[in-house]
């Protein structure tokens, strides 16, 4: 037999559940427009029977309903498309900021326009036509030096944009490891609250709310991954095997200023202080685009500056001016260091320990068709150790040269206008090489040593390398010329010599005969540098100034272009992800119109039912027996 | 998907537009500068070839410029060498009036005082200027004058008249570029289109038994020929022959003297390489110090020959002194010499401007296509531009239409 308020109970019961339904709905109703809120549902739940079958059971058969209980309050979210999500937002994160730089990186280029460095440049060589028409003219020479100016400006104008960008990527890289480590200390502070939180039975919805949207807020800056989302004490993420959040344990992603490259941020591990790489994500992208794009855009610049300069330089230098004057060079040079064996002291540890030289010159004349007759292999540094480049007997000197050129060494080889050998550093890829230094030079037959004249002996004793700091003493003696490497960044300091500026006359526009000085109407030299235009000089890959720029712009257009489709159907495939998630945790307020009605309605079903309940019991208490 | 939320079609309506914004943005940026490259992005080949047109299309600007510039200037070279054509031509008749023997001796010095005129007339036409005050004729030595006339008096002159013109200029040409490969001469030096007979010149020193001391070379020309140590003479003559100049090498057979003589009408400019002495220890040159060519020739070498101005001195002293024989033998053949010389010149600096002519043609030919590949990679087609736009006005139009409408009646519309 039932208690006479079992009913009363029963109702006041069912009541609170309606009232926690509707207050349900209203949250979800109230919380339409919230980021990264999922609707909540109300688990209702039939109320456990009084007694369990046992021998102490009443004796009458069925049991008596007991009424509705709040099972629980959930979110509706679907956590296998949550990772998926998050896995998904560190690619679309890593294209978009790739979309955003590069496009800057291209407007640098200033390109197809009349104010790139190209067309500064074409007129540059332009001036040098005009004066060898009019080798006496003055203000051909005075023409000269401005469209050498405006070149150098450009060029100087290019650097600072590039730079610029390295820049400001840089700094984006502070904020951004300091908005993921903010992320990552929330994320262990929320943990710690859902713990305390889930150990009393409830169910935090709101701060689950919370931390899945600082997740994917921080999937988008770091290649995270999430394991453990249902256990808050072994909630884990972690990035390329180091843990970032474990339960409450928080570990920050630290930087330190890079030495070897331009002293940008590098990101460390906390506790063992190495290089900890980030391939993924905004931060990764932000490394790549400022190490890899931006630093290639800037050697590129370099390399083409310092070939352009040596260049003109050595026709200049065999020219003369109008006064008579000869030697000058056009561009000035500033060297890396003021020893003139190039003797530096890299590790800082006060003695000097290595050389460096850019450019070496054998002492022999050589003939690009002719056949060596000799054999061996030449050693020459590469990006990642040394390069065996070999020859045969039958090869020709161009031949090899070329092979040189093509074998991703970081040395250039060339025939400069007295046909003599010329090896000329390139920029390194390695962030510890320095650029524009020759590292190694090596020979095991004699091409080096007797043909071209530039080694002085053979075989490993006889190699040119940059860890010496006697390294000009290994080269054959009487005739070699070297020179010392530039100072970092040439497209940056590039100028003309202060003398010309001074006195255009002293441009030179005539080579002479034989050592002669040249005659006011001899335009020799500046019809040999006009000609430097189109000739193969050969900058890395291209072999003309013209096949550079071409290939520059198409380089830098075609990464911005992939940059943008893949960013754009990444954005695309993550709209539908999130659309997905969308139709599953969103909320539509007629489906919470409904419910409302619903419960309202149960609500008011619960109190009718508690009405005639206590009518039934006022019968009993009041009426009976009266 | 089963469900939609409320906040759905907001989402897509934004995506849309956002999207078609920055679509209708792009057009217009392009219609408004009428470049199909905004970015490098947008087509990163085609502005790659355009950057390679842009800078053809520049040099073949130039190469037109320096072709017409270098026709200017050969037109005025073209025009004194006309002139002093004229000149001979008129010298030319007086000569062979004057060698016809029924002239008096007052008669002959008449003729003689208008070749006078006439020479100081060449020697101008010699030094002429450009019109930027460089020496036409002067090879590369612009700044100076060409010849120089000696001043002195002759048998049957009154005062000072013209005795000699040297030669101050050099032998350097100005070559410019008219295309990639190939270069123009501009100039002439003045000792090849002024030449009168081939010049020879007699070494007095006996070179049976020299032998070259060491590696050195000799310059004839402009050109230098290398001789190595142990060279006889007769290898030195060979080397000559074969070196590619207008000059000959030959044994006087009485003197055993080396002897050079020119194959073409001009003066020889002859160096002794950095260090050698060979030309000197031959005879041939002078071994005083400071001396240029051509005035750098030993004082015991005889030298024959000489240039169109030395033709009219001899012509006009063999006139004062009334030597007819001369003047009809060696007199007129001089003048002729300089005549067919100059008439030379003249025909290889029309062949010069007619090849200068073809150039420009081609030049000019080539450009227009060059502009209209640039033009096909970057210019925008406006008829699709503005098709464009038109059509993404439209659309846009439509979807924001569309999107007043998506605030649709809910259930608490209905409710009461």
């Amino acid at each position: 037999m039932n208690s006479s308020f079992s009913g009363i109970e029963m109702g006041k019961r069912a009541l609170n559940a309606q009232t926690e339904a509707l207050q349900t709905v209203g949250n979800n109703l109230a919380n339409v427009n919230t980021e990264g809120y999922s609707r909540q549902r109300v688990e209702l739940k039939e109320f456990d029977p009084l007694y369990d079958p046992a021998l102490n059971r009443a004796e009458t058969p069925g049991q008596i309903g007991q009424g509705v209980m709040v099972q629980s309050i959930t979110r509706v979210r679907d956590d296998l498309l949550e990772s998926r999500i998050d896995a998904h937002a560190s690619g679309e994160a890593y294209w978009g900021t790739r979309d955003k730089y590069i496009l800057q990186l291209e407007k640098a280029q200033n390109e197809p326009a009349d104010l790139s460095v190209r067309s500064r440049m074409d007129k540059f060589w332009e001036s040098w036509q005009d004066l060898s028409l009019h080798p006496q003219d003055n203000a051909s020479r005075q023409a000269v030096v401005e469209r050498a100016s405006a070149l150098t400006d450009a060029i100087h104008l290019k650097n600072r944009s590039l730079t610029d960008v390295a820049v400001a990527i840089n700094d984006d890289v502070g904020v951004t490891v300091g908005e993921a480590n903010q992320y990552i200390r929330n994320i262990a502070s929320l943990n710690v609250q859902i713990l305390k939180s889930q150990a009393q039975g409830d169910s935090p919805n709101a701060l689950l709310d919370q931390r899945d949207l600082l997740a994917n807020k921080l999937a988008k800056i770091l290649p995270i991954t999430i394991e453990n989302k249902r256990d808050p004490d072994e909630y884990l993420i972690h990035m390329a095997g180091v843990h970032l959040v474990q339960g409450k344990l928080a570990t920050s992603l630290e930087t330190v200023a890079d030495k070897n490259n331009e002293g940008y941020l590098k990101i460390i591990r906390p506790d063992t202080k190495e290089d900890w790489p980030v391939k993924g994500g905004k931060l990764g992208a932000l490394l790549e685009l400022r190490d890899q794009d931006a630093r290639h855009e800037i050697q590129n610049l370099d390399l083409m500056t310092v070939h352009f300069t040596d260049l003109v330089n050595e026709v200049h230098e065999k020219g003369f001016g109008a006064d008579g004057g000869t030697g000058r060079a056009f561009f000035t040079q500033y060297p890396y260091v003021l020893n003139a064996d190039g003797s530096y002291d890299r590790a800082g540890t006060g003695q000097v320990d290595s050389t460096y030289i850019f450019r070496l010159s054998g002492k022999n004349v050589l003939n690009a068709q002719q056949q060596i007759g000799l054999s061996g292999t030449i050693t020459l540094p590469g990006p990642k150790g040394n390069i065996a480049i070999d020859y045969k007997a039958a090869d020709t000197v161009g031949d090899l040269i070329n092979r040189i050129n093509n074998s991703g060494s970081e040395v250039g080889a060339r025939i400069d206008m007295d046909g003599k050998l010329q090896l000329k550093a390139l920029p390194s890829q390695d962030l510890n090489n320095p650029s524009f230094v020759i590292r190694h030079v090596e020979d095991s037959g004699q091409f080096l040593v007797g043909y071209a004249g530039l080694l002085g002996q053979s075989g490993a004793a006889g190699a040119y390398d940059w860890t010496n700091p006697r390294a000009v003493s290994t080269l054959a003696g009487g005739g070699t010329s070297y020179q010392v490497a530039p100072l970092t960044h040439p497209s940056a300091w590039v100028a003309i010599n202060a003398d010309l500026k001074a006195d255009p006359g002293k441009v030179a526009a005539g080579l002479g005969k034989d050592g002669r000085p040249a005659e006011a109407g001899d335009g020799s030299a500046a019809l040999a540098i006009a000609r430097i235009r189109g000739s193969e000089v050969l900058i890395g890959n291209a072999k003309t100034f013209d096949d550079y720029f071409a290939s520059s712009v198409a380089e830098i257009g075609l990464k911005g272009e992939t940059a943008h489709v893949t960013f754009q159907t990444q954005e695309k495939s993550m709209k539908d992800l999130t659309d997905l998630r969308d139709s599953i945790s969103g909320v539509n307020i007629d489906e919470e119109m409904s419910n409302l009605l619903k419960f309202q309605h149960g609500y008011q079903a619960a109190a009718r039912f508690i009405t005639n309940w206590n009518d039934m019991l006022d019968t009993i208490i009041n009426r009976m027996g009266v | 998907m089963q469900r939609i939320s409320s906040n759905a079609t907001a989402i897509d309506l934004s995506y849309a537009l956002r999207n078609q914004e920055l679509r209708s943005n792009q057009v217009e940026n392009q219609m408004g500068s009428q470049q199909r490259i905004i970015n490098l992005r947008d087509d990163p080949i085609a502005a790659a070839h355009a950057v390679r047109y842009q800078s053809w299309a520049e040099r073949l600007d130039r190469y037109d410029k320096n072709a017409l510039s270098v026709q200017a200037d050969l037109r005025i070279q073209e025009s004194h060498i006309d002139q002093a054509q004229s000149i001979l031509q008129r010298i030319n008749e007086l000569a062979i009036q004057g060698a016809n023997g029924t002239y008096g001796k007052d008669d002959l010095k008449n003729m003689a005082t208008e070749i006078n005129q006439y020479l100081g007339e060449l020697v101008s036409i010699g030094n002429a200027k450009g019109p930027e005050g460089q020496s036409l004729f002067a090879g590369t030595k612009v700044d100076s004058n060409a010849f120089r006339a000696v001043m002195g008096h002759v048998e049957g002159s009154d005062g000072q008249v013209i005795t000699g013109v040297e030669y101050t200029g050099s032998i350097g040409l100005n070559e410019v570029a008219v295309t990639g490969n190939s270069t123009v001469t501009a100039n002439f030096p003045g000792n090849r289109v002024f030449w009168a007979d081939q010049q020879k010149l007699f070494s007095a020193v006996d070179s049976q038994n020299y032998t070259v001391p060491q590696d050195t070379s000799i310059d004839i020309d402009g050109t230098k020929i290398p001789l190595r140590a142990g060279d006889n003479v007769y290898a030195v003559m060979t080397k000559i022959n074969n070196g590619g100049v207008s000059v000959k090498a030959s044994l006087d057979p009485v003197t055993n003297g080396l002897v050079l003589q020119t194959t073409q009408p001009h003066q020889m400019f002859l160096r002794d390489g950095n260090g050698g002495t060979v030309l000197q220890d031959l005879g041939v040159l002078s071994s005083r110090a400071g001396v240029q060519p051509p005035h750098n020739l030993h004082p015991d070498a005889r030298e024959f020959g000489g240039s169109m101005f030395d033709a009219v001195i001899r012509l006009r002293d063999d006139l004062l002194s009334g030597k007819k024989d001369a003047i009809g033998e060696t007199g007129l053949a001089g003048v002729q010499a300089s005549l067919s010389n100059v008439q030379n010149t003249l025909a290889t600096l029309g062949s010069r401007d007619s090849r200068l002519s073809f150039v420009s043609k081609r030049l000019e030919n080539e450009k227009p296509e060059v502009v209209a590949k640039l033009s096909q990679e970057t210019d925008l087609d406006l008829t699709k531009g503005i098709t464009e736009l038109k059509m993404l006005d439209a659309t846009h139009q439509a979807a924001l239409r569309a999107a007043s409408k998506i605030l649709p009646p809910t259930l608490m519309d209905y409710m009461r």
